[in-house]
């Protein structure tokens, strides 16, 4: 509709509030097998809000213990860096979230369609021989830019969900009719305005065209393929959704095989409804 | 008492389930035998040791009908969700594939 809303939607991103520094930490050093975990925790313990929602899920996860675990500290022997690092990140990010959207933002069904395909991510990047923590974190964060629509311009997004019905058209091109942008490429923008890494900003940008990449980055073919299976597994659905269209090109480059991927539908469908403890009040 | 086996976050498991396959540690030593009741305190052991998933029997008191009409409600829920992939035959295999895993895991 018109290119004057699109710009002004990118100029807005500038007054967003910025990302929490520990979400900030984490993106940048998923691949960092050498992060101090001390640092890392002494900069998360700043927040002690984040502290005690971090300890409430962790005390909810973890067994063997006959007392709670009272600290960052303590939770890192019992969950491993990896495992503490994915909890610090959904609990910052869902805090940090937790006031956006529009009046008619589902906060469950979009963090649940996160889990979803964050879970399936994971899976793929692991048949992939692929870091499976950064998937599983470009999973969680595929569709930032919706969830940046839907806090700027909730009556727009409305709309859009009620051109996808009348003309039975994906969410991608009833955002680019109605706004002149879409939720990718809003994400993409807000990804390079947060300084988030080059893939892992490719990743969010590029998800529903990952062939349009110049050379082919994987993590951006998982996430693709990821929202797909998501979708086809009745992951973080709603009534009314589709299975979105798949790369052929993105499936062939992972050596992906479905029958294959099959063997591991019962664990992916575990790992989302253990996901779904973040969505408890 | 018909049973059906189901894979589930160590989080969701109830004590007094009963374990549905043997579990084995990192080098291949049995940790539990299948058939063996998951007691509060191999919760605790199974948590400390990082296991993360189990698969255990749960009680399956549908009747025929009620898995048939499950089996044709989850074709229907599937059938809707790929509306859009005429043409795809990726999609049209993954939609296969899924179809067949929804029915095995709901007989």
């Amino acid at each position: 509709m018109s290119k004057e809303l699109a710009d002004d939607l990118v100029k807005r991103l500038a007054r967003l509030p910025a990302l929490p520094a520990v979400v900030q930490d984490i993106l940048t050093s998923l691949d960092d097998e050498e992060m101090h975990a001390d640092t890392f925790i002494h900069r998360v313990n700043t927040d002690p809000v984040l502290v005690a929602r971090i300890l409430a899920t962790a005390n909810s996860a973890v067994y063997g213990r006959t007392t709670p675990v009272a600290s960052l500290k303590e939770a890192l022997p019992l969950l491993g860096m990896n495992q503490l690092r994915q909890l610090i990140l959904v609990t910052s990010l869902m805090q940090a979230f937790d006031k956006q959207g529009g009046a008619g933002f589902d906060r469950k069904n979009y963090w649940s369609h996160s889990f979803a395909v964050a879970t399936c991510a994971r899976t793929i990047a692991q048949w992939a021989n692929e870091n499976a923590d950064t998937a599983y974190s470009a999973g969680l964060l595929h569709d930032i830019g919706h969830l940046l629509l839907s806090t700027v311009e909730p009556e727009k997004v409305a709309l859009v969900y009620q051109d996808m019905e009348t003309e039975q058209c994906s969410m991608i091109d009833a955002e680019r009719t109605i706004m002149g942008i879409d939720h990718a490429e809003l994400g993409l923008h807000m990804a390079r305005h947060w300084q988030l890494p080059s893939a892992l900003t490719e990743a969010i940008g590029l998800h529903h065209e990952p062939d349009k990449i110049d050379s082919p980055a994987a993590l951006t073919d998982i996430v693709h393929v990821a929202e797909v299976l998501a979708c086809a597994l009745d992951l973080g659905t709603l009534p009314n959704s589709s299975v979105p269209p798949l790369s052929p090109m993105s499936f062939a480059r992972l050596g992906l095989h479905w029958p294959s991927l099959a063997r591991r539908f019962p664990e992916i469908e575990a790992r989302f409804l253990s996901a779904a403890h973040f969505l408890e009040d | 008492m018909k049973t059906r086996k189901r894979i589930l976050p160590l989080s969701l498991v109830q004590t007094g389930s009963v374990l549905a396959n043997d579990l084995l540690g990192p080098g291949g030593t049995t940790l539990l035998t299948a058939g063996c009741e998951i007691s509060d305190d191999t919760l605790k052991s199974l948590g400390r040791r990082g296991i993360e998933l189990l698969a255990i029997l749960e009680n399956d008191t549908r009747s025929a009908e009620d898995i048939a009409s499950q089996q044709i409600a989850a074709g229907e829920r599937l059938r809707l969700l790929f509306r859009h992939t005429r043409g795809n035959d990726l999609l049209l295999d993954l939609h296969a594939v899924v179809a067949q895993y929804r029915q095995d895991s709901l007989a």
